[in-house]
Order: C-alpha cells, then structure tokens, then sequence
C-alpha cells in the first residue's frame, strides 16, 4: 500500500511540475527580467559592477532610442502627430489628399474604381519602366530586386520552386489557414467574406491572366486557431495544394509558419493579424501586413494617455491580455512604452487570460482590485465583449469614470454588433485606438457607396452583414485583388515575383478605411501598410463609434522588426 | 503578500456563482452516469443546443423568457430521450467504449452543426436576472444622462431608446433597475442571486421526481443495480432514456443561466464548462448527485479564492490567471488518484 501511494504522489509532483513548466514557459522573459532587476537593485554593488550596470543601462537606454519597440514609429513621431504638432507635414499630407480627391469622386462606386484603376495604372507604369530597365525584377544573379533596397535571392528558393505555381489554366489557386471553429470561430467569418469579395471579382472584373480570365479559388483549412494545425496545413496548401499564395490569419499561427512559407518563396501578404513581426522585409520578404501593428497601437494608448489625463497623471494602467503571441505583443508593446515613460504610468498591471476561458469575473475582480485609472483590454474575440460586459457588472467602469480615467478596448475588437452593443449601457465611453477601420455595422458608415456595395454583395451570397467579420474579410481582400491586378499587368504577367513587387510598392486609397489613413509599402523603407489611427469613443444611444480629433498617420516611420521568438521584442 | 481581504468577497460570490453553473452542468453528467456509467461528452453540446432553443424561442419568437426556457428544457429532454434510444440502447451497456466514442462524435457533430445553422459569432440573450424586479427595495434606479432623459435598454434587440422621465416611454424603463447589492463591500448582483434559486429550485424538482414518482423509483432501481432492476420488472431501456432527458433539462438549465454571462449565446459556450463540470463531478463522486452540486461549488470557489484570489492577488503573480483551467484538471487528477470514488461517491468493493 506504501508503495502505491508512493506511486501516485510521484505521478501527481510530475502533473504539478508538467502544469508549472507549460504555465511558467511563457512567463521566463518577464520573470527572469523582474529577478535580475530587483537583485541588482537590492545587493550594494562593487564600484566596478556599478560602473557595468551603468553602461548596461545607457546601452538599454541607446536601444530605446533607436526603437527596440519595433515595428512601430518612433514614440517622438507618434506622440508628435498626436499632439499635431507636425503640421507642415499634415499641410502637405491634407493638399496630396485633396488633390486626389479632387480628381476622383470618392462618394460614389464608380469613383472609388475609377481612382483605383488610375492608382493601379500608376503604380504597373512605374514598374514596368523599372523591370525594363533592369532596376528591378529578377536580375541574371537570381536576385529579385523591389523599391527601397528590397532584395530576395531568388536561387535559394527550392529546386522546385516556379513563380507560376497555382496558376492553372483557369484558377490562381490561394491558400488561407483561418479559425473556422474553436474558441476563435467567430474569426472564420473573415474568410467567408474575403470569398465572397473574390467571387465577385471572378464574376464581374476577372483577373487576366495571358488574356484569359483566371477565378481567384480559395483553398481554406480551419486550423481552429491552433499553430500546431496550421503547420501541417500550410505543408498540405505548400505539397498538396499547389497554391499560388498563401494566408494565414492568428498571430500565433502566423509566428509558426512564417519563416516556412518565406524559404517557399511563397507570397504571404496582407495576414490577418497585426503582430510587428510582419514588418520584416530583409528576413521574411515574402511576408506583409495589413493592419495596424499592435506595437503602434500600444504607443498610441500612451500618447493618448498623456495627451488627455493631465490631471490624473501619472496613472495606473491594467491590461486584460489574452495569453497567446498575439496578446503578449501588446503586452509588451505597453510594458516598454510605460517603462520609457514613468511620468505617464506609474504602474502597469497586466492579468493573463486563458484564451479559453469561458468568463472573465475573476480577471476582472483582480484588476478592480488595483484600482486602476485606466484600463486597457488587450484580447480579441468573444473576450472583447466579456471585458467590456464584465467591467460594468464588477463596477471597474463606474470607478474609473468616476476618477475620470478611461477604458480601452482594442482594435480587434472594433465590431459594434459583436463586441459592443450586447453589452448594453456598459458599453457607453469606451475609447478605441481604432486602426482607421470602417465598422460595417456602424450606421455612420452603412450608407457609403462601397460599405453598400460590400453589403449587398454579403447579402447577396447569403451572408448576414450583421456579422461585420465578413465584411473585415473585404478590408483584406480589397488590397490583395488590387495587388494581383497590379502584378498580372507587368511584364511576364501574373506570377510570384510580380506579385510580391506589386504588393511591396502598393500606394492605394482603401475605401474600406477611413479618409486620411495611408495605405503604402515601399520595400524596405516602409514595411508597414496602415500606421495610422483614429482615436474613438462609443457611444451607445446611437451605436457608433464616435470619432475624437483628427486621424493621427505616421506613414513610413515604424521601424522594421526582425522578430526575436526566444525572447520576445525586436531584434 | 498582499491579504487583500476587502476583495475577498466579491470573489467568493464569483466562485458560487460560476460553480452553481458547474454544478448544474455536472447534474447533467452525474445523472447519465449514473444511468449508464460512462460520462457523456456530448453533455456541453446538447445544454448549447438547449441554450440555442431558448434563443430561438426568446429573441427571434418574441416568446416570454422563463416560457422559452421551460420549453427548451422540454425539447432538450426529448433530444436527450432520443439520443440515447438511436445511439446509445443498440449497444452492450457493459461495452464502453464504443458509446463513449459516439458521445465524442455527438459532440463534434453537434458543434459544428450549430455553427453552421448559427455562426460563432456571439448572439445576445436576455439575462433572466438582469435587474432586480421593481418591487425589490431600493430597486428601480434609473439612469439619467447630462440633458434629462433616462437611457433605457430595450428589452427585444438591446438597442437603446432614449425618453423623458415622467413621459409615456418611461414606464419602459421599469426594466433598467438594481442589479447589485452591496454585500461586506462587494457587489451581490442579481445574476448571483438568480443563478443560485435557479439551482436550488431544479434540485427540490429532482429530488422530487427521483424520490415521489414511479420513473423516479424506476431510476433509482436500475442506476442500482440495472439486472436486477430488470428482474423485477422495470423496463430499463425507457428508464435509461428518462435518464438522459433529465440530464439534458439540467444541462439546459446551466446553458440558460450562464448565457447572459458569456455575453450570450455562441457554438462553443460550454467547452471549457464541461471540463469544469466533470472536475466538480469527479471530485463530488461521479454517482453522487448530490456530491455534483457541492463539487461544482468548490471548483468555482478554488478557481476564485485559490488560485484568482490567493495566487493573483496576494501572492501578487498575475499569471496565476491562467491556471484556472490547469487547477481544473489537476483536481480531477488528485480525487482520481486518492479518492477514485470522489468525496461522496460510493465506494466499488470487490469481494473475491
């Protein structure tokens, strides 16, 4: 009998050590940082380990300085656009703006598409003046040479590779992992809106391919949000499938594939998901973002902080995280803007969640218990709206209104009908540093010629445009079809390598967007699509995102970020 | 340390509050247990699909909502009936493997079907404790916005209607009321208060049901000893299938009550619940009903005061949060190890 119960303890001390492995592995960084710092604080130090901590701390400082928070704009910039103080360059911005709009009717369909006809026409004349002249294009070295010193080498693509993958003689086959059940289904909906988009494009405007229509075919896998699921799915798109593109949708996901579609040679633009890591075009050239990066997102909840509590400052922030890649990175994006700027957050707290958990009551009550003067929630999915239901239920909303703090909820959470309108009157006053995204469901923007045009064509292919998520699938879309139009227009025709230049010097007007967000990449200069936000409170009578101040833009100033996966942050 | 006890309370009321859910969802799997002996995996999928019916029935039928939820129940039992007569009578009761595979299959199936009929997207119910009725003291506590008017919440889509107080419209507002009190410095809400008379309720109906009538007695008899329940008489199929319509009312139930709590309705609400429910089972003993409502207590209140309240606030280590659903699996791994029985299960023993 001792023997057994020897046995079982045994058993149980290695469950115990199992669950403490998995939960403390993502917490090392964080941990092993918090250790050292209070050790060094607390022991009296040597004058010669003084001096070292003195040098470690400047160089700590240097790489502040020169942006160790990548994949975002200098904090100088953004808190400068914040305060409008770069007005020459918003002069210049607002003229460039008005002169396009001047051009091209953006209040009705046929201007939106007339001006991007003329935008595309622009951008395959640019090109093709420079594939003939050999600037870029892939050179007799093997090198794809794009704007900005944008290289890849082509040669050290696999011995299989070819540019024209996926294109058949009547399909341009594209891949795309996506969540379509699991915790994060909702986010599935996304996919179902980018096919529909893409059936209408084969229906109405084909993309041309040799002067033959070819239909954009999706080929969708639900990896129900789990990296693992998307490694072998994105080996069965890349072996299987033969696909001419690849999508993926997730952080996490996108984090466990990446490096791998990129020694594919495969295009990998526009994922859905705004990790930094996306901003990397010396490493990962094949790889591009569409959103706003969550690091400039982080920066702009501090601005703001400082623009708009004077009083209350320094404050104390908590932030709901959802334990996975794609919360962590706001996490760390706040936690280094805060430590940078100790005048503006005293303390930050941030509580984990389990991306699982079916409520947040306790999370809630923990933060309640910090009593803090400003909120951040840092999740996505159904969370957004628990976090935004639960703290009007534990009375952290009553409290920080009464400081007169604020609530943020994040970008990702941006769905009127999802995230904010079943949590009624808890709702009201909530900020967003929203990413300049139209909300399909607000009804400011329900009547613009191309949010109709997106809804009827939802409705149209019997999808409810009461679920924003589809028409999110055509704030993605949009870009890829512009960026395929454009590749299929060079020299040689759609392929790969046409593809990828077209997306890397896209210069578009997205009307999926709102007016004053920028929506370029320049190769290596500007790996960042949309660097630019408006700043939102909801309003509940009327169900909307209430837009405060003027869109703050901070194009081509985020810095690149070579993702460090062992450590987090950029390298 | 930080023994930040003011707080303690509020976490107390959380953890009751999710473990009468548990609770309620672990009836569901003690009662089918009990009947066949195997644990129902499908359990999550058929309260959701109860959770759905009261949907239907409430938001898009405008029917009343405690009537939505009686006739939920009513359908649920009779999904539950069916089940088990089409998929889980045809087999050899003693074989396990192969029912529990099918209750895994159900489980697959009936998620993926609803969100086909219903998308992932979250759907908005009606919370049947939302606020306090109005004759409740202190209950009608009308919001007043800058200009004068009372932001109401309509009860049909949440949209909200703005009106003068003392108009027409106002008597609308009846609805917008107390939805706490505050209890040793913490906030009671109605929802909490609700969740438990709701449990308590259905246990007096159960104990009723098992203890006063005959399908009752015949439960009891066949989760006994089902040969000899047969011997005397009882026809053990149509008991078994009473069995399952009565763990599917209770898993109804606690999909009802926790909806609102989730932010409503959703394909994927009771995965991680189930996983909750069979910890509180497991530990309360898998044949013990009442061992399921005391073990479903304990999980919410270990989740809350162990590891929410003892590890997050006064150990101070914010990724304590995320053990909620670790500290689940390692309570079913305890009791398995040292009590197999649960607290209140009974005891198998084996004369050779």
């Amino acid at each position: 009998m001792t023997k057994r119960r020897m046995w079982r303890l045994l058993a149980l001390l290695f469950a115990f050590s199992l669950v403490a492995a998995a939960c403390g592995g993502g917490d090392d960084d964080a941990d092993a940082d918090a250790g050292e710092t209070e050790t060094e604080t607390t022991a009296a130090p040597s004058e010669d380990e003084a001096m070292d901590e003195e040098e470690e701390m400047a160089e700590e400082e240097d790489e502040g300085a020169t942006g160790a928070l990548g994949g975002a704009a200098a904090e100088e910039d953004i808190e400068a656009a914040v305060a409008g103080e770069d007005e020459e360059e918003e002069m210049a911005d607002e003229e460039m703006m008005e002169e396009e709009e001047m051009m091209f009717d953006r209040s009705t369909l046929e201007g939106i598409f007339e001006e991007a006809a003329a935008r595309r026409a622009k951008s395959v004349a640019d090109l093709t003046e420079k594939i003939e002249s050999g600037e870029y294009g892939v050179g007799d070295d093997g090198i794809l040479r794009g704007p900005a010193g944008f290289t890849i080498d082509i040669s050290a693509c696999p011995d299989d590779w070819s540019d024209t993958t996926g294109i058949t003689d009547s399909q341009v086959r594209i891949g795309h992992t996506t969540a379509q059940s699991g915790n994060l289904a909702a986010y599935g909906n996304i996919a179902y809106g980018w096919e529909n988009y893409f059936n209408w494009i084969n229906e109405n405007d084909p993309i041309m391919v040799g002067g033959s229509p070819r239909d954009l075919t999706l080929i969708i896998k639900d990896d129900a949000y789990v990296a693992a699921q998307t490694i072998e799915f994105v080996d069965e798109l890349i072996e299987a499938e033969n696909v001419f593109s690849i999508l993926t949708l997730g952080s996490p996901n996108t984090l466990a594939v990446y490096d791998k579609i990129n020694e594919e040679c495969i295009p990998h633009p526009f994922v859905m998901t705004g990790h930094p890591a996306w901003g990397d075009p010396v490493n990962h050239p094949w790889t591009t973002i569409m959103q706003m990066s969550y690091s400039t997102e982080s920066i702009l909840w501090g601005a703001w902080i400082r623009e708009n509590l004077p009083d209350l400052l320094p404050v104390k922030v908590a932030g709901l995280v959802m334990d996975n890649d794609f919360g962590l990175a706001y996490e760390l994006g706040f936690e280094e803007w805060a430590h940078a700027n100790t005048d503006v957050v005293s303390e930050y707290l941030p509580v984990r969640h389990d991306p699982a958990a079916p409520t947040l009551t306790n999370e809630m009550t923990t933060i309640l218990a910090f009593e803090p003067d400003v909120f951040i929630s840092m999740t996505a999915g159904n969370p957004c709206l628990l976090a935004v239901q639960e703290a009007g239920q534990s009375g952290l909303y009553d409290d920080i209104n009464a400081k007169g703090g604020a609530l943020f909820t994040p970008s990702v959470c941006k769905g009127i009908e999802a995230y904010m309108k079943p949590a009624g009157d808890a709702a009201d006053g909530w900020w967003i540093i929203g990413g300049g995204s139209k909300d399909s469901t607000d009804p400011k923007f329900i009547d613009e010629p191309f949010m109709s045009f997106v809804n009827s064509n939802l409705e149209a292919g019997g999808l409810d445009p009461a679920v924003s998520l589809y028409a999110i699938g055509y704030t993605y879309g949009y870009p890829y079809g512009e960026a395929l139009r454009i590749a299929a227009d060079l020299p040689g025709g759609l392929n790969r390598t046409n593809f990828i230049l077209a997306v890397r010097s896209i210069d578009m007007y997205h009307p999926m967007l709102l007016d004053g967000i920028i929506t370029q990449l320049n190769g290596n200069a500007d790996a960042y699509f949309v660097e630019g936000s408006d700043f939102s409170q909801f309003n509940a009578t009327e169900q909307t995102w209430t837009q405060v101040g003027d869109v703050v833009d901070v194009n081509g100033k985020s810095t690149n970020c070579a993702w460090d996966k062992d450590n987090g942050g950029c390298r | 340390m930080n023994w930040n006890f003011e707080i303690l309370p509020d976490f107390i009321f959380n953890g009751l509050r999710d473990g009468a859910v548990y609770a309620a969802a672990a009836l569901a799997l003690v009662l089918i247990f009990k009947a066949t002996t195997l644990i129902n995996f499908a359990t999550g999928e058929l309260a959701m699909l109860g959770a759905f019916f009261v949907y239907v029935l409430n938001i898009e039928q405008g029917l009343w909502l405690w009537l939505s939820i009686a006739i939920a129940m009513l359908v649920s039992a009779g999904i539950g009936a069916a089940v088990e007569r089409a998929l889980v009578r045809p087999f050899d009761p003693a074989d396990h493997l192969p029912v529990v595979l099918i209750t895994l299959g159900l489980f697959l199936i009936i998620n993926a079907v609803a969100g086909d009929v219903w998308n992932y997207q979250v759907r908005r119910v009606n919370d049947p404790f939302g606020q306090f009725p109005s004759w409740v003291p202190n209950g009608s506590e009308l919001k007043t916005s800058s200009e004068g008017t009372i932001a109401c919440l309509e009860n049909a889509d949440g949209a909200l209607a703005e009106v003068a107080p003392g108009t027409a419209g106002a008597d609308m507002c009846e609805m917008v009321g107390r939805t706490f009190f505050e209890v040793i410095g913490a906030r009671l809400h109605y929802r909490t208060i609700g969740t438990w008379i709701a449990l308590a309720l259905a246990l007096i109906a159960l104990a009723i049901i098992l203890g006063k009538t005959k399908a009752g007695l015949a439960f009891r008899a066949v989760s006994s000893n089902t040969e000899s329940a047969r011997l005397v008489g009882v026809n053990t199929g149509r008991t078994l299938g009473f069995g399952w319509a009565l763990a599917s009312v209770f898993g109804t139930l606690s999909a009802a009550l926790v909806a609102p709590a989730l932010g409503g309705v959703n394909p994927n609400m009771m995965l991680t619940i189930l996983i909750y429910a069979l910890a509180g089972a497991a530990l309360g003993g898998l044949d013990s009903l009442g061992g399921a409502v005391i073990g479903g207590l304990v999980v919410g209140l270990i989740k809350s005061v162990l590891v929410s309240w003892f590890g997050v606030v006064v150990l101070g280590q914010a990724y304590f949060s995320i053990l909620q659903l670790a500290t689940a699996f390692l309570l079913i791994l305890i009791v398995l190890l040292f009590r197999p029985a649960g607290l209140f299960g009974t005891r198998r023993i084996e004369r050779v």
